[in-house]
């Protein structure tokens, strides 16, 4: 993993986090968007003009790619390089809530 | 219904915010945006008036695909309007809840946004900047061209312009370092970052006044003699005055000992002002000759960015 990928999204946003997430099966922007409200009980409501530069950034670096267009919206899948950041995020993140758990 | 109304407002390329501030201010007065022509004129229809919020999006990429753009601000509840100058523009109504309603959720991606605007439209601008009025500004400062008082005048025109580009970028630099110390209070090397940047706005507007000072200094002397007088000059920046009773029939010649301009001033008729033959070149000064009373003549010498030897004789 090239320095660029790493100092950009290791440790990520939240929104970069989901759409890796969600992105394991493939989906399009909107559909990330309902997803990540249902999981968070409506607390994250991820806003277009984030999604759209996050999407074209991540494709960009090659964390997703695009599948197909359906109904004038784009389905993207995550990449291998995108998983792979996703486990270290997911590690991180392991980690961090170990910790917390050790000291509450 | 049906009455319409034109704003003419101008926004620099970084006050989307105050304008999206405006738009909603306008709907709630009951004036819905129409359009929008170049420079700044706003075209309103008027309305219901409402709460609606308004918010600019600057994402090239997105204007370059937009089916799938304005489909993902459609599903989230947004009305697509149009594009104007790389921004496109987006409302939504305001529902019950007071809460204001965002196209970006987090502070990177609002940051990100004003990175695609840096990219998109300051390049350009700081090019346009160093490239063209910079040197523009140089030039006419220090006399180049042809002189007088439109050179004056243009060299304010791009005095102007070149404060108000400074006041742009600063202001840019602003915004950029608000964001980013949000984002990451912990990086404090950004407060460098734009000391930096501000150290160098800085500086340019020092040399600027070290410029200006050096090139209007004037260096020269003038010696007379019985039938006229000499000006010997490395830099002469300022007008230089003689006053003669010149008679019908005499004349003024003029040489230039430095990129050869040759002028003579001839009176035709006292009590007229008198007739000028030849050429000059740069760096040799204007000329104006009044008539000050009978046949008491004004010789002024302008002296704008002259040099070397000028030599008048009256014959």
């Amino acid at each position: 993993m090239d320095a660029h990928i790493k100092r950009v999204y290791v440790p990520m946003t939240e929104t970069g986090f989901y759409i890796l997430l969600c992105l394991q099966t493939p989906n399009h922007g909107y559909g990330i968007v309902q997803k990540v409200k249902e999981m968070t009980n409506g607390d994250i409501v991820l806003a277009p003009g984030t999604m759209y530069g996050s999407l074209s950034k991540m494709e960009k670096d090659g964390l997703i790619r695009f599948l197909k267009e359906e109904e004038k919206r784009k389905i993207y899948t995550i990449t291998d390089l995108g998983s792979e950041v996703l486990n270290i995020e997911m590690n991180r993140i392991e980690r961090l809530y170990k910790n917390m758990e050790e000291t509450r | 219904m049906g009455d319409k109304k034109t704003v003419f407002k101008f926004f620099t390329i970084v006050q989307y915010q105050q304008e999206e501030e405006f738009l909603s201010s306008m709907h709630g007065k009951g004036w819905k945006l129409a359009r929008i022509t170049f420079p700044g004129f706003y075209h309103f229809v008027s309305c219901e008036p409402q709460h609606v919020t308004y918010r600019l999006d600057y994402n090239q990429e997105g204007i370059n695909h937009k089916t799938d753009y304005v489909q993902m601000f459609s599903d989230c509840g947004w009305d697509y309007l149009f594009d104007f100058v790389g921004y496109s523009y987006f409302c939504k109504e305001n529902g019950s809840s007071q809460e204001r309603e965002e196209i970006f959720c987090d502070d990177a991606s609002r940051l990100d946004m004003m990175k695609r605007v840096f990219r998109g439209r300051m390049i350009p601008l700081i090019i346009l900047f160093l490239c063209m009025i910079l040197p523009q500004l140089f030039m006419n400062i220090s006399g180049h061209g042809t002189g007088g008082g439109f050179q004056d005048f243009l060299s304010i025109t791009f005095l102007i312009l070149a404060i108000l580009y400074l006041f742009l970028f600063s202001t840019m630099a602003h915004q950029f370092y608000q964001y980013e110390k949000r984002l990451l209070p912990e990086n404090a090397g950004i407060k460098l970052k734009y000391l930096g940047i501000s150290l160098l706005i800085l500086l340019i507007i020092i040399s600027i006044g070290i410029f200006f000072y050096l090139s209007r200094r004037s260096v020269y002397s003038v010696s007379e003699r019985a039938d006229g007088f000499t000006i010997e000059a490395e830099q002469l920046n300022k007008p230089v005055v003689m006053e003669y009773n010149l008679k019908k029939g005499n004349c003024i010649s003029v040489i230039h000992e430095y990129d050869g301009g040759e002028l003579s001033i001839r009176i035709e008729e006292e009590h007229k002002p008198p007739i000028f033959f030849g050429n000059s070149f740069d760096g040799f000064g204007d000329f104006t000759v009044e008539i000050q009373e009978d046949g008491h003549y004004r010789i002024e010498c302008s002296g704008r960015g002259a040099k070397g030897v000028i030599r008048f004789d009256i014959e």
